[in-house]
Formats: structure tokens, C-alpha cells, sequence
């Protein structure tokens, strides 16, 4: 599914990562973790093309060389990020911005477009599995919503892409107790037909709810120290300081 | 269009040279309004199409052709020449109204609209101006309500002076709302007068200049009785190299007790070597007023733009997306019906630019 080799990031000439690789089969999850700072969320970004990162090395996704997409392509062939601080767009109604998007997507994969009454059933039931409701429709894209309803647009809107591979980035920042388990619901709902996950997470809970296959610890824009759950355990109980010896 | 050699030269003067003179023209010597003569029979129907001043659906013998003044817009400013009237609408009943205006030659033409008391109208009007000096009176009667929806097209290479002047009376409400598509040079002044006692006026638009297109837009709501609103609602989206200037005021003098006002002009910059300049007044010379005003300029943010990117959406579609959701937030008050029409009329006119 994704093939990260040698891959550095540098923003304003001011190396973030450097030289990190691992890959991800298809249908697992993995989570990164690591202090603040790490690099975590630059990855994240790079990966879903920010414009400001310049990037070298390698990484294949789905067999394609991702760093040769643009934005739009990246997305649209199956590359989803859940932003750390999804931004407002005022002004932008939120369900005109999910038909759009949703219709785009299945332009892009030849499909009729959905008229305003199917989407609208459509983007309910998904809506439901987020803890969203129609009130939100109305609305500007994000605007005003709290951080957790972001988040749940967010997750609203993995939903309606459909993608292969996601990467959410603090997505438990802002949740309530029931909203993580209905991520974690998700999430285990759609590694079982083959999709993958990176989690970026500070917090044990979310990941005691999915139990990801993998697990890498990242320090100094570099992959440190990867294993199974235990080192979750670890992490939790010993925080950061052991990272030091590691690397 | 051939045009001469001073219009030309006037042109490419202001944009190399950004002359002031424009902007500096003081408001009084425009017109002299007073001495216009009383409107001529009037034209009563549903379906009005005019060019340079002339009723071109015939039914109407009521213009004399010969009333134009055709001379350049500066020259009759500063000549200050008589002028005559050239077409006078009297809208008598609540009804829907339609006016196709085009204005190609350099000729001067003066309209009036006069709402009887106690109707409600909607003027759904076109306006396509390439060249020339085109003055609009409008008169709303006593809880009367006009409806004014302006689709305004400034053709490329065109230089040309509109100047509306709105005059709203007790409990009338006049609410323009306009969709402008600018890609010439043109100058435009709305003034509206709140009359009499809980006389309304709301100016809602939203202006999309392009090329090397300049639009300098004064907006001036006078408020003469006490109890009056107003309230003006800009939206504006200059890209390549245009230029639009706006200036905004709102006057408060006594008796205008009670009024309360509103202001917010919002441009947004679309490109590295567009510009936009706002001026947000107010001149309230008296107590017990409300007033509230704002002006941003910005560029589009990139955060928005790559949220956008992120979700599918190519750089392209998504600044047209978020610049006809903006639009559509600049209609929202108006009937589905026509937050449609003016917003298709609108993005048509981008997608022929961008063609």
C-alpha cells in the first residue's frame, strides 16, 4: 500500500525529516508516535503534498510514485489526511462542500454524480456513524464547529472519499469518550476490507480501542523505535526520556 | 471598438500614472439635478430593452432621440452642459420588471424610475455599459419597495461613468443588490437619500473585476430623516491585474435621530498583482444613532485553498468553488430564483474570461 524509502522533509531549507522508511501492507494500521516536534505531523503533511515541504527520497503508493501527484490527485486516488486543526472556511456551506467533494471524487472515478436528494441520504447515514446531524448542513465549512465537531467532519468526510490509505492526525485531540469509540469502530470496520491506517497519537485510549498492528516511535525526524502494543505500554508508563539512549 | 485618441490616451494615463483626479472629484459638481426638466411620458411595461438611451422595443414612442448629449464624460463634467432626460419608467403596480440596458456609444443618457407609493416592485435589470455617461434617478414612494437586481457587465477596454441617485421616502425600501462583472475601466457613484421617517436602503453586491480592468465605486447613503436604515454589504474578487477602489460613506446629520446603519466591504485578492482599496466612512454628526462598519482585504487563504486541495479539488476548482459560495453568501437574501439567475449570470461571465 505505501513504501516510504529515504524520504527527507525540509521546510524553509530547515531539515525536519531525514532519511525515514517503513511501509505499510494493505488492511493495517499503524500508529507513529513521539515527543512534540518530532515530525510526526510534517510527515503527515509531505505526505498529503503540502506546498511549502520539499521532499526527497521515495515513496510509492499503490504502486504510483506519490511525490509526482498533485494534492487533488493524491486525494483523489485514495490518500486521506484528517487534519490536526482542520481549518474553517466561512461562507462555504458545509454540505454544498461535501457534495462537491463527494461528486468530484466520483467524476474522477467515472460515476454519475448524485443529485441533491440522493446525496443528502447518502451523507445522513454516514453522518450518523460520526455523531453528525443535519444541523451542521447550514453551516460554513468548520465554522464555528468545536474541535471535536471538526474532527467528526473530518472523519465525515474520510468517509465519503472512501480512501485506501488514511492518516489521522490527532484525531482523539478533542474527542469525547463515545466519539473515540466510534472511531475506533470505523477504523476496525474498514481495516477489515483492506484499508490502512496511520495513527498520530499522543494517548494510549484511542489506540487500546483499535490495537494497531504496528507501532513506530519517532524522535528528531527519524523512525527511533518500532514494535507491537507493548511499546505503547511503555511509552505510557516511561514517557519520551528512554528515546534519548536509543538514538 | 475604434475609440479616439484622447479616450485612449486618458485610459493609459490613469493606468500608468494612477491619476487622482477620478477619486478626487468632489460629489457636488457632478450634476446639476436641479435643473433637469420633469421626466417625459412615461414607459409602462414589463419588458424594457434600451441602448444608448433609446426604447428599442417600439410599443413606447414616448423618447425623442435626439436627447442625448454626445460628448466624452469628462468633457460634459467639466462643461457642465444642459441635460435632458432620455427615458422615464413609472412603475405604478407591484409587478416584476425587466430592463435590458446597453450603452456603446459615447453619449450621455439619463433615466427615471419613479415607484408609486405602496408598490412593490422588482426590477430584474441588465446593464452592459461599454462607453459613455449613464445617469439613473430613482424615486421609491411612500411604503414603497424596489427590488433593484443589477447584472453589470463593463466590457474590456471600455471607460465609462455610471451615477445612481436614489431617493427613498417615508417607510420606503429600496434594496439594490448587484452581481458586476468588470473588465474595463468604469466609474460608478450610488447615492441614496433616506428622505423621510423609516426610510430603508440596502446596497448588497459583489464585483468581480479582471484583466486590467479598474472600478472606482463610490457608495453614499444619506440619512436625512430620523428612524432611517441602511445597511451596505460589499463583496469583491479582483484577479490578474485589476484595480477596484471603494469608497463607502455613510452621512448622519440632524434630524436623523434613531437611524442605525450598517457597513462591511469584503475584498478578496486573487492574484500576486491585483489590488484593492476600501474606505469604510462614517459622518455622523449627531447622538442616538447606531453604526456599526468593517472592510477586509486579503488573499485567498492558502490553508483553505490546500484543505480544499486535500479533499480532491484541483487549485482551480477549488478558488471558483469558494468564489461562487462567497457569491451565493452575498444573494443569500434573495429569493432561490434569483440567487440563481445572478449568480449563473455572473460565473458565466468569469467562465467566458477564463475562455
Amino acid at each position: 500500500m505505501l513504501s516510504i524509502k529515504k524520504l527527507s522533509v525540509s521546510v524553509e531549507d530547515k531539515e525536519i525529516i531525514r532519511d525515514l522508511s517503513f511501509n505499510l501492507a494493505p488492511g493495517t494500521v499503524c500508529a507513529l508516535m513521539g515527543p512534540n516536534g518530532s515530525g510526526k505531523s510534517t510527515l503527515a503533511n509531505a505526505l498529503a503534498g503540502h506546498p511549502d515541504y520539499k521532499l526527497s527520497g521515495s515513496v510509492v503508493f499503490d504502486r504510483k510514485n506519490l511525490l509526482e501527484m498533485a494534492i487533488n490527485e493524491r486525494a483523489l486516488e485514495g490518500l486521506f489526511l484528517a487534519f490536526q486543526s482542520p481549518v474553517a472556511i466561512p461562507g462555504v456551506n458545509n454540505l454544498v462542500f461535501l457534495q462537491t467533494l463527494y461528486n468530484n471524487l466520483r467524476k474522477h472515478r467515472n460515476q454519475e454524480p448524485l443529485d441533491a436528494t440522493d446525496f443528502i441520504q447518502y451523507v445522513n447515514q454516514c453522518a450518523k456513524q460520526v455523531g453528525l446531524d443535519a444541523s451542521f448542513w447550514s453551516r460554513g465549512v468548520n465554522d464555528d464547529f468545536s474541535g471535536g465537531e471538526k474532527k467528526r467532519n473530518d472523519l465525515l468526510q474520510m468517509l465519503l472519499m472512501d480512501p485506501k490509505l488514511m492518516v489521522l492526525d490527532e484525531i482523539d485531540s478533542g474527542l469525547d469518550v463515545d466519539a473515540l469509540k466510534k472511531v475506533a469502530t470505523i477504523v476496525n470496520q474498514m481495516r477489515k476490507e483492506g484499508k490502512s491506517f496511520i495513527l498520530i497519537t499522543h494517548y494510549q485510549r484511542l489506540l487500546d480501542y483499535i490495537r494497531p498492528d504496528e507501532i513506530h516511535v519517532m524522535s528528531k525526524g527519524r523512525i527511533v523505535s518500532s514494535g507491537d502494543y507493548s511499546l505503547v505500554s511503555k511509552i505510557e508508563k516511561e514517557g519520551y526520556g528512554w528515546l534519548e539512549t536509543v538514538s | 471598438m475604434v475609440r479616439d485618441s484622447k479616450l485612449s490616451s486618458a485610459y493609459s494615463e490613469y493606468l500608468n500614472g494612477r491619476n487622482e483626479r477620478w477619486r478626487r472629484m468632489p460629489k457636488g459638481i457632478a450634476f446639476k439635478f436641479d435643473a433637469v426638466v420633469a421626466p417625459i411620458e412615461p414607459v409602462c411595461t414589463r419588458v424594457i430593452t434600451t441602448k444608448n438611451g433609446h426604447v428599442l422595443n417600439h410599443s413606447y414612442p414616448a423618447v425623442d432621440q435626439d436627447q442625448h448629449c454626445y460628448q466624452h464624460p469628462q468633457e460634459f463634467l467639466l462643461s457642465q452642459c444642459e441635460y435632458k432626460p432620455s427615458l422615464s419608467i413609472r412603475l405604478e403596480k407591484s409587478e416584476v420588471v425587466t430592463w435590458s440596458e446597453t450603452q456603446d456609444a459615447q453619449c450621455s443618457v439619463m433615466h427615471h424610475i419613479h415607484v408609486k407609493d405602496n408598490v412593490e416592485v422588482t426590477l430584474v435589470h441588465h446593464v452592459d455599459i461599454d462607453s459613455g455617461l449613464r445617469v439613473l434617478n430613482i424615486h421609491v414612494g411612500e411604503g414603497a419597495k424596489l427590488k433593484h437586481l443589477v447584472m453589470l457587465k463593463s466590457c474590456a477596454d471600455s471607460y465609462a461613468y455610471m451615477y445612481d441617485r436614489v431617493r427613498v421616502m417615508g417607510s420606503g425600501v429600496y434594496q439594490q443588490t448587484h452581481v458586476a462583472y468588470i473588465d474595463g475601466f468604469l466609474r460608478r457613484n450610488i447615492q441614496t437619500e433616506l428622505v423621510s421617517e423609516f426610510a430603508q436602503g440596502v446596497i448588497h453586491g459583489c464585483v468581480h473585476a479582471v484583466n486590467q480592468s479598474h472600478f472606482n465605486d463610490h457608495i453614499d447613503i444619506y440619512h436625512q430623516d430620523k428612524n432611517t436604515k441602511s445597511c451596505q454589504k460589499i463583496q469583491s474578487f479582483v484577479d490578474d491585474q485589476a484595480s477596484y477602489d471603494l469608497f463607502s460613506a455613510v452621512i448622519m446629520d440632524n434630524p436623523a435621530q434613531g437611524s442605525s446603519s450598517y457597513q462591511r466591504l469584503d475584498h478578496v485578492l486573487l492574484s500576486e498583482d491585483a489590488n484593492a482599496f476600501s474606505k469604510p466612512a462614517l459622518e455622523v454628526s449627531i447622538d442616538d444613532v447606531k453604526c456599526s462598519h468593517g472592510a477586509t482585504i486579503g488573499w485567498l487563504d492558502e490553508q483553505q485553498i490546500m484543505y480544499m486541495n486535500a479533499r480532491g479539488l484541483s487549485k482551480e476548482a477549488a478558488v471558483k468553488f469558494y468564489t461562487e459560495a462567497k457569491v451565493r453568501q452575498s444573494l443569500g437574501h434573495l429569493p432561490i430564483k434569483y440567487q440563481d439567475e445572478l449568480n449563473q449570470w455572473l460565473q458565466n461571465k468569469v467562465s467566458e474570461d477564463v475562455v
